[in-house]
């Protein structure tokens, strides 16, 4: 790496290492960016660099260029074939490997990267009037019109802010490069502006390639976050270049694909969603697992300042968590975003369900998959929503790994059913109305679970209510697990985990009910 | 080589890249440790000791003795004042003052930190001499402020010299394929000469009996 006193040379090859100890995670996604951005030249041969080769390997990206070429001239080539346009001034990152059928995943894309690391009208000049696309969402009939800004250029096609380019592509680089914003959201100025080597910084460039970006809608009304960015830990780069192809290229059935694909309700889901669908990447996948976590971060309107998106919250989160099956089911049910039709015919993104950004926010943090489920419970309206969608939370119940929930739900499953058995016989005998008898001794134990304040309370209406369920006689689960639940049950510090759990149990319980209305009886 | 035990209730290691909201390291990195060692003996030169080597290990339990879910520090996010100056667009410091802005905080921060001499460059007197010195003598040791754990609002609640460790602990290891990224040397000014090195911290805590095996050293030295 030599030196000159006039300015500063980039070595030839240019060599990046993920295991450089000066790599941060930011490094690390920027690599992988770039490895996906060589190895979709790879696949497209057009839009390779003319007298630029680059080979990927694991762990490695190494760059020659002509000699020919000034340092300049390189960075301007390669930038070029990094960072294009599509004809409908959509930004267009060959990196991400989307295929121009699919507008609805580039134009989610684009919007997110308009609105965070490109969210300064400077960093993107284009059309005063927003054009319109319309964007057909798979599985779906309907053409949704969705509304974008237009870019006629961006910052990263001229290294905007970092002295990387100037006028005169024959005069040395500077020894030092700027880190802009549009490079690293959040990276403000100050007093002294962010610096870097500049091979470095031009690295860096690839970091809007490497990371994903999601547009949120939480239910939480507080939540001011517009946008999430997921920047990987990646730790292998051949591997994650493949499967961040991989992800562009999949149908409706997963997840982070289309428009749709790219909503999501918290910072957490979108981070887990967007690991979850690299990990189904490797499942035909020779090198294992291409990343090791990652780093989510928010952007949003902060109450002191209503003209920009600040980084509002920074969430970490590794590749593996205990019950990150119950999340994956809750997605599969649950996770596909929304798009809503105004008035004049325009679509925008619309929240979607509460329950998996609730159990992404769990297990983000440590908690309980279970944690606060009974926010979605107090109020009347939500928790009869709830018991609409039996079939995910039963799929939910089955993912669940922890042998004391799956105890305690199987347990209040098989009182359920017995309950439902005596409401079934009561409404042929009486005449009455076998569903509104259901609907009301669902909503006395919803208030009964609610009311009890502590666990000894809430420990006596339990085992009161499976007595009741049995006429005296012992659950078979009871019998199995004695032990363990008595001890889970009168644990004060279980509380609240068997307060959620219960609730969890009401409306996950999938019985033969429609038979049951109709007569028939499930015990 | 001596061993330090340190309580530090909470404390913010602002990561390098972070200006709008201060996200912090998941520990407190190496260089902000050793900057807190420069404190504590009153030597105003960074590169006073470089060569120094430093190994440190993160308490397994909480002030109140419970074991702790996860061996890193919880991390809380408050609101603060922060300079514009600093942190924001410097010209608009003079007209409209300090602005808020998140701050992420970790809390209930406790660690054993090895420092060991014999690779230090300079000529004596070594660190580990005088923070022997400032610990069991501190009316000979010249120094000002309360002694803090990088910013100054994070002073250190205690620190003392210890014989045998007891209590479980996770050793934090340097590891080129490890997911922590900690500082090592920091430029405080434009972050082009900061240093990193990537870490592991055990999952299992152990009860350290005997001096950290090599592998668990870093030392401390400024770029080229």
């Amino acid at each position: 790496m030599g030196q000159r006193t006039t300015g500063y040379q980039l070595p030839n090859p240019l060599v990046y290492e993920l295991g450089n100890p000066n790599f941060t995670v930011y490094h690390r996604a920027a690599l992988g960016g770039l490895a996906a951005t060589i190895e979709a030249w790879k696949k497209n041969p057009r839009l390779k660099p003319e007298g630029i080769a680059a080979e990927v390997d694991a762990g490695k990206v190494e760059i020659r260029w002509d000699k020919k070429l000034s340092d300049r001239q390189f960075i301007r080539r390669l930038l070029e074939a990094s960072f294009r346009l599509t004809p409908d001034k959509l930004i267009d990152l060959p990196g991400h490997g989307i295929e121009t059928d699919r507008d609805g995943l580039r134009l989610a894309i684009h919007t997110g990267l308009c609105g965070t690391f490109l969210q300064h009208n400077k960093m993107r000049p284009g059309e005063k009037t927003p054009r319109t696309l319309k964007v057909q969402v798979e599985g779906e009939e309907q053409e949704y019109l969705l509304t974008y800004k237009a870019v006629n250029s961006y910052a990263h096609q001229k290294a905007q802010g970092t002295r990387l380019l100037g006028g005169d592509d024959q005069a040395p680089l500077p020894p030092v490069a700027l880190i802009p914003q549009s490079v690293v959201p959040g990276a403000m100025t100050g007093a002294s502006e962010l610096e870097g080597p500049p091979e470095e910084v031009l690295l860096l460039l690839y970091l809007m390639v490497g990371s994903a970006v999601f547009l949120l809608r939480s239910y939480r009304h507080e939540s001011r976050a517009q946008y999430c960015l997921v920047i990987p830990d990646v730790k292998n780069l051949k591997s994650f270049a493949r499967n961040l192809r991989q992800i562009a290229a999949r149908g409706a059935n997963f997840l982070t694909n289309g428009y749709p694909g790219r909503i999501a309700g918290g910072t957490e889901e979108a981070a887990l969603r967007f690991l979850l669908a690299l990990e189904a990447g490797n499942l035909t996948e020779e090198f294992g697992r291409s990343v090791s976590g990652c780093l989510a971060v928010a952007m949003g309107k902060a109450p002191w300042d209503r003209k920009q998106n600040y980084r509002t919250l920074v969430v970490r989160l590794g590749a593996e968590y205990p019950e990150l099956e119950v999340f994956r089911a809750a997605l599969q049910h649950f996770g596909k975003g929304r798009l809503l039709t105004s008035a004049r015919g325009e679509a925008f993104p619309a929240s979607p369900n509460p329950l998996p950004e609730l159990i992404a926010a769990n297990l983000a943090a440590e908690r309980h998959w279970c944690a606060d489920f009974i926010q979605r419970c107090q109020e009347k309206k939500d928790f009869e929503q709830l018991t609409f969608q039996k079939g995910g939370l039963a799929a939910m119940t089955k993912a669940i790994k922890d042998e004391d929930d799956q105890a305690i739900i199987a347990i209040f499953h098989e009182a359920w059913r017995m309950t439902m058995g005596a409401l079934s016989e009561r409404a042929q005998r009486e005449g009455s109305d076998f569903t509104a008898l259901v609907e009301r001794e669902r909503e006395r134990t919803r208030n009964a679970i609610l009311r009890a304040k502590t666990a000894e309370a809430l420990a006596g209406w339990f085992l009161r209510f499976c007595a009741d369920a049995t006429k005296g006689a012992a659950l078979a689960g009871m019998k199995r697990n004695a032990a363990r639940v008595r001890e889970f049950i009168f644990n004060p510090r279980n509380f609240e985990r068997f307060q959620n759990l219960l609730l969890f149990a009401l409306v996950s319980y999938m019985g033969r009910e429609d038979n049951l209305s109709e007569g028939g009886i499930d015990a | 080589m001596l061993t330090l035990h340190v309580e530090v209730p909470y404390g913010s290691f602002r990561k390098s890249y972070a200006r709008s909201l201060a996200e912090t390291y998941p520990l407190p990195p190496p260089a902000t440790v050793y900057g807190m060692l420069l404190s504590l003996v009153g030597e105003g030169f960074r590169r006073r000791h470089v060569g120094v080597r430093l190994a440190l290990a993160f308490s397994g339990t909480y002030g109140n003795g419970s074991q702790r879910h996860s061996p890193f520090p919880r991390v809380a996010q408050t609101l603060r004042k922060l300079s514009r100056y600093k942190y924001g667009e410097a010209p608009k410091q003079s007209e409209q003052g300090n602005r808020p802005d998140y701050i992420e905080t970790l809390c209930d921060i406790a660690f054993l930190c090895w420092v060991d001499s014999a690779q230090e460059t300079n000529p004596e007197p070594r660190l580990e001499m005088r923070l022997r010195e400032a610990l069991e003598t501190p009316e000979k040791i010249t120094r000002y402020g309360v002694l803090s754990l990088g910013l100054s609002d994070d002073a250190v609640n205690d620190i003392c010299l210890v014989q045998k460790p007891t209590g479980d602990w996770h050793r934090l290891k340097p590891s080129q394929e490890g997911s922590l990224e900690l500082p090592v040397w920091v430029d405080h000014v434009g972050s082009r000469h900061t240093r990193w090195q990537r870490y592991e911290l055990e999952r299992e805590p152990v009860t350290p009996t005997e001096p950290p095996l090599e592998a668990y050293w870093t030392v401390i030295r400024p770029p080229a």
